[in-house]
């Protein structure tokens, strides 16, 4: 029998790379960080994906099941990689749990972590109560059902998002230069959520530049401004503060537009949160001797071959977020191709 | 808006109109020829936290971001005129440049324009540091900024009328402030000859007398007269010690 692969990370891409490898009847083996398969949509319970505006149970579940179901595929849930010896088509991985792997290939899947906003202290985020993450106000959509002040508890009567909150930000170091690519859309689809449920809130999102690229520009642009009436001002917030007066927040920025410094009351502030490598992508891209970007330390692949899954070892594979900020359907999308590049790696043939 | 200056609406003084624009590319290539000016400005989006950010953008006519963008437009009209007026609302706080997604750093533009305002004897510059000729006098001469004997009534009328007494004996109330002060009303602090010396060959190295010199001669007088005085004590005493 051929010796089986290894998939590091239960999330979308990993799913997608498990998946596709059990259905083609090649040996699996699913390892997961956490106690649960999904990755950060389902363990941080995503409210609503960008861009098919469907829920994580929807895109994810049926994967989570084929996986689950699939006779070739071995999913080891609370585990970990510690140590990899040999090559391709000759690993021998030890896992955290004491057990080892022989292994003729690897899929590295191992994703991002949500920026985190203490870092930019001028926001106030962890100081004011009434300033959180856009994180966070998707779990309260999905956990609560309900837009709330933290402070109060109630109803919001302006809200504001801040775009580009750990992203595109060389005060922050080298580490978050990049765009975190989904924040502009999942703004638009957030605030036009709450303009639809809660039509006397007003909802403005701070921008530098919009960036719904593709296909996203009407649903994620023009829509919220057009259909649900989300009002779009062009400036990075510079500070937000906290008026005692009247216990609302003070969020300071330039209108670029008109060019006029502005310093507008708010109830509710929601910062759009940046993508880093998570420290599953860094402790697995150090114990296999991945290549990684020497500024934000995502996963690079080779400059040997056209193909962006092949990492810089041969008979390893990356694929998703561990790369760097991506959307969760090409993140499964790239799942997928890494399953494809390993039947070709391993010159498997498919029964039909 | 009167006289508002925001964005493209700067409007070109008379004077700046009337100068050969060969005249205004160069001291504008003299600002970007300073070795700070390519670790101050870099790609701006425009997203305008720095003008946010900005004290003086609260009371005047003054936006960091203004500076950065002329300066990638490289318009040499415009940075030319600012630096007769519009740059001198900038406080030199600098959180424009601490804050600044992308590491510019406009007030450090300015500190840069500024220099070569001063060093090319702008009229705006000698109208600017007119009323601080006594402090600059103070530091030139002693490094203290402030003294004892700087306290004169003619010159701080909003302080009251207990000035007058404040100024009296000033001497003796220095002596009985129950710490070292130097036992000087003409300093601060103590200034040792050794450290007068320092300072003034910083002054000489560096061209800060000749740009006094061009700003303001009759204060480069003053000073210069002090200074020769505490060379000529210096060498006095060096030449004791030898012997």
């Amino acid at each position: 029998m051929a010796k089986s692969v290894l998939v590091i990370g239960g999330g979308p891409a990993g799913l997608s790379a498990a998946r596709a490898l059990g259905k083609l009847g090649v040996p699996t083996v699913l390892v997961e960080k956490e106690n649960k398969l999904g990755g950060r949509p389902v363990l941080e319970s995503y409210h609503t994906l960008i861009p098919r505006k469907m829920t994580p149970s929807q895109v994810l579940g049926p994967y989570i099941e084929d996986v689950q179901s699939n006779g070739n595929v071995r999913i080891m849930l609370g585990t970990e990689i510690e140590a990899c010896e040999g090559e391709a088509g000759d690993f021998k991985v030890s896992l955290s749990n004491g057990e080892k792997l022989e292994v003729s290939a690897i899929v590295v899947a191992t994703g991002f972590q949500h920026f985190d906003s203490r870092r930019k202290g001028e926001l106030g985020y962890g100081i004011y109560p009434d300033v959180i993450t856009n994180l966070q106000l998707e779990q309260m959509f999905s956990k609560e059902g309900r837009l709330y002040r933290p402070s109060n508890g109630e109803l919001p009567k302006r809200v504001a998002f801040v775009f580009c909150v750990g992203s595109r930000d060389r005060q922050l170091g080298v580490t978050n230069v990049h765009c975190c690519r989904y924040g502009c859309a999942l703004s638009g689809l957030q605030a036009s959520e709450i303009r639809e449920k809660y039509p006397e809130v007003d909802v403005f999102c701070y921008y530098m530049d919009v960036r719904t690229y593709g296909t996203w520009e009407y649903p994620f642009y023009w829509a919220p401004q057009e259909e649900y009436g989300v009002r779009y001002v062009r400036g990075r917030i510079a500070e937000i503060t906290f008026n005692p007066a009247d216990g609302r927040l003070r969020v300071k920025h330039e209108d670029t537009i008109v060019q006029r410094p502005a310093e507008i009351p708010m109830d509710l502030v929601v910062l759009v949160l940046g993508m880093e490598p998570s420290p599953g992508t860094k402790k697995v891209a150090k114990i296999l001797g991945l290549k990684q970007d020497p500024d934000s330390r995502f996963i690079v692949p080779s400059d040997e071959s056209g193909s962006n899954i092949r990492s810089n070892k041969e008979g390893i594979f990356i694929a998703g977020a561990c790369k760097g900020p991506i959307d969760i359907e090409s993140s499964m999308a790239e799942g997928e191709a890494a399953a494809m590049e390993v039947l070709n790696f391993l010159g498997a043939k498919v029964t039909v | 808006m009167d006289g508002h200056k925001y964005g493209y609406n700067i409007p070109i003084s008379d004077k700046t109109k009337s100068v050969p624009f060969d005249e205004k590319r160069r001291i504008v290539e003299e600002v970007k020829a300073d070795f700070r000016f390519k670790e101050y400005l870099f790609g701006c989006l425009n997203c305008g936290v720095c003008t946010a950010s900005c004290p003086s953008n609260r009371f005047f006519d003054y936006s960091p971001r203004e500076i950065v963008q002329r300066f990638l437009e490289e318009d040499i009209e415009v940075l030319y005129d600012m630096m007769h007026e519009y740059i001198w609302a900038c406080s030199q706080c600098f959180t424009c440049w601490i804050r600044c997604p992308f590491v510019n750093n406009p007030g450090g533009l300015v500190a840069i324009m500024r220099e070569v305002a001063v060093r090319n004897a702008f009229e705006a510059t000698k109208d600017l540091l007119k009323p601080y000729g006594r402090v600059l006098l103070k530091v030139m001469t002693t490094g203290n900024q402030l003294s004892a004997d700087m306290l004169q009534p003619d010159f701080f009328p909003d302080w009251g009328p207990k000035m007058q007494d404040n100024m009296e004996n000033l001497r003796a109330k220095r002596m009985a402030i129950p710490f070292d002060v130097g036992k000087s009303v003409k300093t601060a602090w103590e200034v040792s000859l050794e450290t007068a010396m320092e300072m003034y060959t910083i002054w000489r190295e560096t061209g800060i007398f000749e740009m006094l010199e061009k700003i303001d001669p009759n204060l480069y007088n003053v000073i210069m007269d002090i200074v020769e005085e505490n060379e000529e004590r210096y060498e006095e005493l060096y030449e004791e010690e030898e012997e």
